[in-house]
């Protein structure tokens, strides 16, 4: 059975309407990727996941329960990590600060530092400079703090929503390298990507979303190698043409 | 100085823009060709609003040359190149929140018009993006997809020769963005230049002769839109690359 599972879903921000009935599911163990053109709806899935945006209609199942109508809060204490597009650290606050904030739903003292001791021994570079301000870290860096805050839940599944976004080439490859390892150890991984030749490289299965709908899916190794979709993300006429 | 031919509108050289560590700008050079609509597209971060500020006076260059009617703009300030017969309109709309739709139109009128005359464009300009029910509303009170209409109707009011759209297409509805694109051929045709940004690529490709690709602060191509599709360089910057090693 899935361990997330999205049926027809709608969704909007504000006024606008984003998702057009999309549905998509991960199964325990997986990693899927969503990529697609500006404007797809990739994050907006994200976000109606977790609870942020205004959902529409369709049914959304994470372990068994719907997810529609519940609070953020409520995503994340139900075993669902979300590490949202740009990083967005607590730049004023340390390493060990930010771990601690993305406990924040724990009140278990010992169990807080379990975890914080599985994130460093994932991420031994935070590990190294706990009292480090998050914002005076780089760019690669600060990734690997917002993930090591979302795994301070101990989630079963995670969301990364553009984890290569504005990274240089060199911590694209890391950040890529730690999605791996964290694959590894068996945790469900999803991620949303504009570099969509990287996301596939490392996912089980992908879905191509296209303007709020769902366009392609399949293997990672099979999306990479269809023309089709390379050429979508320049407009379709030129498809045909070419 | 350096001339341009006269079939180039806006020569931009060796255009560079640093922020910090990040070189969002970074020796970007092209030649956008008068009476024309060309497109400047590139994947998110690549850029292409940092040169629009640039070339607008809304940031000022480190570094590069921007010849305009033979003269270099770069580092004039905004209104110094509205003056020259340059206007933009914003990603971010920039329309006075606190002034009616019908003010905003007339805001931009420091210029040598008559005022009946500025008003009765306004009327026209108004009535060109279907605002016209709503000119007495504040501007503040418009949707992102209005307040974009009438960034672009108000860009009009001086009757510029040059005129730089960022994003014009995101948040407009479908029947209106016809509407617009309608209207910015008839602009071409009456010999002015457009440069639009736009991440939407049917209207790049439908609606653009000559396309510039930016990717990580430089020029990476150009050339028309059926040759921009089949750009392998261009797929790849949009699409990703496969790891290196």
């Amino acid at each position: 059975m899935a361990l997330l599972e999205l049926r027809d879903v709608s969704a909007a921000y504000g006024a606008i309407q984003i998702l057009y009935g999309v549905s998509l599911h991960v199964d325990p163990g997986e990693v899927v990727s969503v990529i697609g053109p500006n404007g797809a709806g990739k994050s907006t899935a994200f976000k109606v996941i977790m609870g942020f945006i205004n959902h529409l209609g369709g049914e959304i199942v994470f372990d068994g329960k719907s997810l529609v109508g519940q609070r953020p809060n409520r995503v994340l204490g139900l075993g669902l990590g979300y590490v949202p597009q740009g990083r967005v650290v607590f730049a004023r606050m340390t390493v060990r600060e930010n771990l601690e904030m993305g406990a924040y739903l724990e009140r278990d003292k010992a169990r807080i530092q379990q975890a914080m001791d599985y994130v460093f021994s994932l991420f031994p570079r935070l590990g190294e400079r706990p009292r480090q301000l998050a914002g005076t870290m780089s760019g690669g860096e600060q990734q690997m703090l917002a993930m090591g805050r979302a795994l301070m839940m101990r989630p079963r599944m995670m969301m990364l929503d553009e984890p290569s976004l504005g990274l240089s080439p060199r911590f694209v490859d890391e950040v890529f390298d730690k999605i791996g390892a964290l694959a590894g150890t068996g945790l469900t991984v999803m991620l949303v990507e504009q570099n969509a030749a990287r996301a596939l490289e490392i996912s089980d299965r992908a879905y191509v979303l296209e303007l709020g709908r769902n366009r392609f899916e399949g293997t990672g190794r099979a999306l990479l190698a269809n023309p089709e979709v390379r050429q979508m993300y320049l407009g379709g006429q030129g498809a045909a043409a070419g | 100085m350096g001339e341009s031919p006269d079939d180039i509108a806006l020569d931009v050289r060796d255009l560079r823009k640093a922020f910090g560590g990040v070189r969002a700008v970074d020796g970007c050079s092209f030649a956008v060709p008068r009476g024309k609509i060309s497109g400047l597209i590139g994947p998110n971060g690549s850029g292409k609003t940092t040169t629009f500020n640039l070339l607008t006076g809304v940031a000022q260059a480190d570094a590069g040359r921007v010849l305009y009617r033979g003269e270099d703009i770069a580092g004039l300030k905004p209104f110094q190149v509205f003056h020259r017969g340059i206007t933009r309109t914003f990603q971010i709309t920039r329309v006075f929140r606190e002034m009616t739709v019908f003010e905003n139109m007339l805001s931009v009128t420091g210029l040598n018009v008559p005022d009946h005359a500025a008003r009765a464009r306004a009327e026209e300009l108004l009535d060109l993006v279907n605002l016209t029910r709503l000119r007495g509303e504040y501007g503040g009170r418009l949707s992102y997809g209005q307040q974009k209409l009438l960034e672009f109707a108000r860009a009009l009011m001086t009757d510029p020769d040059l005129i730089l759209l960022d994003e014009p297409a995101a948040g407009v509805n479908r029947t209106l963005l016809q509407h617009l694109l309608d209207h910015i051929h008839r602009l071409q045709e009456q010999g002015k230049t457009v440069l639009i940004v736009e991440h939407d690529m049917n209207v790049i490709m439908n609606h653009c002769e000559r396309i510039f690709v930016m990717d990580y602060g430089v020029k990476i191509a150009e050339g028309p839109p059926a040759e921009i599709q089949r750009d392998e360089r261009v797929i790849e910057a949009y699409f990703g690359r496969r790891r290196q090693s």
